[in-house]
């Protein structure tokens, strides 16, 4: 068995590094290494100057960066949900689906093991495994390690679930919700269930400390986001039935629907967007009726989660010397759940407007006005993240009302999100499919122009590593920026 | 008998999608499964080649239980689906090199009447070129020609001719000819009736989930009383489509 299981798994590989091993990427990511790098040893001091263990920093640290990955994953667990195309092919040769697990097991493990042993060499090098602190952090790790092989494994089951049944019935239904819903475990197992693993390695090895506070607070949301999704779920299929749309490209009756809730809810839309030609407008109107008739009850489930994650969170500090850096926390979660529930609308909603738009192409509108709407649109989840952030940071850091940090939140706004987000709209929308791996890159831009956001409000060698964190993200999107225009083939 | 078919039930919620469907295909038979869109055609495919597990009945290709010898019946089997799924990173030729190497066949051989079959279709210079920038054609033929490797007693095209143009659907009658003479059978399911009119050995006509009808295209105009009648004519009677009083569909001028 294992002979085939190697066979495609050889295929895959070679396949991959033929694709993605050229110079420029391995550039960036040697450059990303090294922004990451800088970026947790600042933080590290920052911590240490506040009278933290370097493993308990580390492990917060970790946590946050976990987090972040599963902005990373997004574009995967959505492959996994438009790969079951694959599982067909695969399913269909004279292959068993034991061969299938264990090969997209090892695919999935992979990945989860290197960050392990990425995080376990952080730890090394910070720590004396001699003494308990040390000991803690190998517990920890393997805790870790032991939750990854169960979100793995349930990620195996959702997807050859998918495989199996896709498209009718109502497991394959099921299988497809609990996929499609972000915050499943079936789609970020990895990273929730890693931010669970610091949450127990915290209430275990250090009892009394703000650490272990925030771990049981992340702890407890995450449960709580995961429960409120899968007791939801139900709701948001019969929801999706009842208008009649789960992924179908219903599009005349969806029209009407839209245009009927633009009628009646939107009036003051309209208004607002009448300094823009009356086509654009249409467009956008169209897609805001969308967005509100509660196409993604999956993302609002999600900000209701993270929700829980952040007043937990806030709850459990407690002691006053944990301030300063409850507050970075605080900062660098708040960031992560206004941007990633930002993304998530934008995510699902563009793939939504690919197929819309393959329809508007073949209708008399220009192109010039198709990315106009684009445009227009994408500035409304930038500007609900602006909105979210500017409150949380001024709420935070009353100092920040000053003009010079506004405007580098504006100025990471402005060169990150709302500029990926147009390139998101515009490619998917000219190219008639569904985001593109380069352009899920291309999002991460806004998404670490909110990094540089938080460096600097940091000391300034902080915001140096941000600007390296940041670079390989911009440089992509200008890339698929590039790319996008160079596809158009419009003459303007 | 290369396909046995014997009262398969799949039932999709509410829907009844496959309704107690029973047929067989010997050795070197081209057998044409008609059906409207959605009269269950795919879905009866994608339980032959195990992706879907029958409610009720069985299947059995090559002497083999798909259900309880799944990899034994499937290495029988090959298969073009409606919609197929190719690595976009990888070159045809890697593709094909792939599904070789997943069948356990002797690559040069799979390569060989790969690089005939590219050939052929004039996919020659694009054989070493990523799938991900083929056409929805280009795709069909790079599939097909991964269905082909090793030549399978049974070979399955689901809807084959959509997206291929008219010299490449000719291609495809010849092979299908081809394949006959060598014995290997082929279900081909769609609902371009003139392409099975003039390669089906016997046909079936299918409709809401039942298999109405077998046999040669004669004998199944006979039986549905319309002998000497076109297969248009037929296949559209026995559906129950009512062709004579149609309203001007665009209204009146």
């Amino acid at each position: 068995m294992w002979s085939r299981v190697a066979l495609i798994l050889r295929f895959k590989l070679r396949v991959a590094l033929k694709t993605y091993l050229n110079p420029a990427n391995v550039f960036l990511l040697l450059l990303t290494t090294a922004g990451l790098w800088v970026l947790t040893r600042s933080l590290v001091a920052v911590g240490l100057e506040s009278g933290f263990s370097p493993v308990s920093l580390l492990t917060l640290w970790f946590t946050g960066i976990w987090s972040l990955t599963t902005a990373a994953h997004l574009p995967i667990a959505s492959r996994l949900l438009f790969r079951s195309p694959e599982c067909e092919l695969l399913l269909s040769q004279p292959l068993s689906p034991r061969h299938f697990l264990w090969e997209r097991g090892v695919e999935l493990m992979m990945p989860q093991l290197l960050w392990w042993f990425a995080t376990g060499m952080f730890l090394y090098s910070w720590t004396d495994l001699s003494d308990a602190s040390g000991l803690a952090a190998i517990a920890g790790l393997v805790a870790g390690l032991i939750m990854n092989v169960f979100c793995v494994l349930y990620q195996l089951l959702s997807s050859l679930v998918i495989g199996h049944l896709r498209g009718r019935s109502a497991r394959a239904t099921v299988a497809v919700a609990v996929t499609l819903l972000p915050w499943a475990p079936a789609s970020f197992g990895g990273p929730e269930l890693g931010d669970w693993a610091a949450a127990l390695q915290g209430v275990f090895f250090w009892p009394s400390s703000a650490a272990s506070l925030i771990s049981t607070g992340i702890a407890l949301g995450w449960l709580g986001a995961v429960a409120l999704v899968l007791g939801v779920a139900g709701l948001a299929i019969g929801v999706d039935r009842a208008f009649g749309r789960w992924h179908r490209a219903d599009y005349s009756a969806a029209l009407a629907r839209s245009q009927k809730a633009r009628r009646r809810l939107w009036p003051w839309a309209n208004s607002l967007l009448r300094p823009f030609p009356r086509s654009v407008r249409g467009l956008v109107t169209r897609d805001l009726a969308l967005l509100v008739r509660g196409m993604y009850p999956s993302a609002l489930l999600a900000l209701v989660g993270l929700g829980a994650v952040h007043v937990l969170f806030a709850a459990a500090v407690r002691d006053p010397k944990d301030v300063r850096l409850a507050l970075v926390m605080t900062q660098f979660f708040g960031i992560f759940e206004v941007v990633l529930v930002a993304w998530v609308f934008a995510f699902d909603w563009l793939k939504f407007r690919s197929e819309w738009l393959g329809l508007e192409r073949s209708s008399p509108v220009a192109p010039r006005t198709m990315l106009a709407a684009s445009l227009v649109t994408a500035v409304v989840p930038g500007l609900s993240t602006a909105a979210s952030l500017g409150v949380l940071a001024i709420a935070v850091r009353p100092e920040l009302m000053s003009w010079w940090p506004q405007l580098l939140i504006s100025l990471g706004l402005v060169g990150g999100v709302i500029p990926a987000l147009a390139v998101q709209a515009a490619w998917a929308g000219f190219r008639d499919r569904v985001i593109p791996e380069e352009t899920a890159f291309g999002m991460s831009g806004g998404f670490t122009g909110m990094i540089l956001v938080l460096a600097t409000w940091l000391p300034p060698w902080i915001g140096l590593a941000g600007c390296l964190f940041l670079a390989p993200a911009v440089f992509r999107m200008f890339r698929s920026s590039l790319d996008c225009i160079r596809r158009l083939e419009v003459t303007w | 008998m290369i396909l046995a078919i014997e009262a398969v039930r799949k039932r999709y919620d509410r829907v009844e999608a496959v309704r107690g469907v029973s047929f067989s295909i010997s050795r070197g038979e081209v057998f044409g499964l008609l059906g409207e869109n959605g009269s269950g055609k795919s879905t009866l495919n994608k339980m032959i080649v195990g992706l879907l597990r029958p409610d009720e009945g069985s299947i059995v290709v090559d002497g083999h239980d798909v259900q309880e010898a799944p990899e034994l019946a499937k290495s029988a089997i090959g298969f073009l689906p409606e919609v197929p799924y190719l690595y976009p990173a990888m070159t045809g030729r890697e593709y094909v090199r792939f599904i070789a190497a997943l069948r356990g066949l002797d690559e040069r051989v799979v390569l060989g009447l790969a690089e005939r079959l590219f050939g052929a279709f004039e996919l020659g210079a694009a054989q070493d070129q990523a799938i991900g920038s083929y056409s929805a054609g280009m795709r069909k033929k790079a599939a097909l020609i991964g269905a082909l490797a090793g030549t399978p007693p049974l070979v399955i095209l689901d809807e084959p001719t959509n997206a291929l143009d008219p010299y490449s659907i000719f291609l495809l009658r010849e092979i299908i000819s081809e394949l006959r003479e060598r014995g290997s059978a082929v279900l081909v399911t769609s609902h371009i009736l003139e392409f099975i009119e003039k390669c089906a050995d016997r046909i079936g006509i299918i409709a809401r989930g039942e298999l109405l009808v077998t046999g040669t295209q004669s004998e199944v105009a006979e039986r549905t009383g319309r002998p000497g009648e076109n297969l248009e004519t037929v296949f559209l009677n026995l559906v129950g489509r009512d062709t004579t009083s149609l309203p001007r569909l665009l209204g009146s001028k």
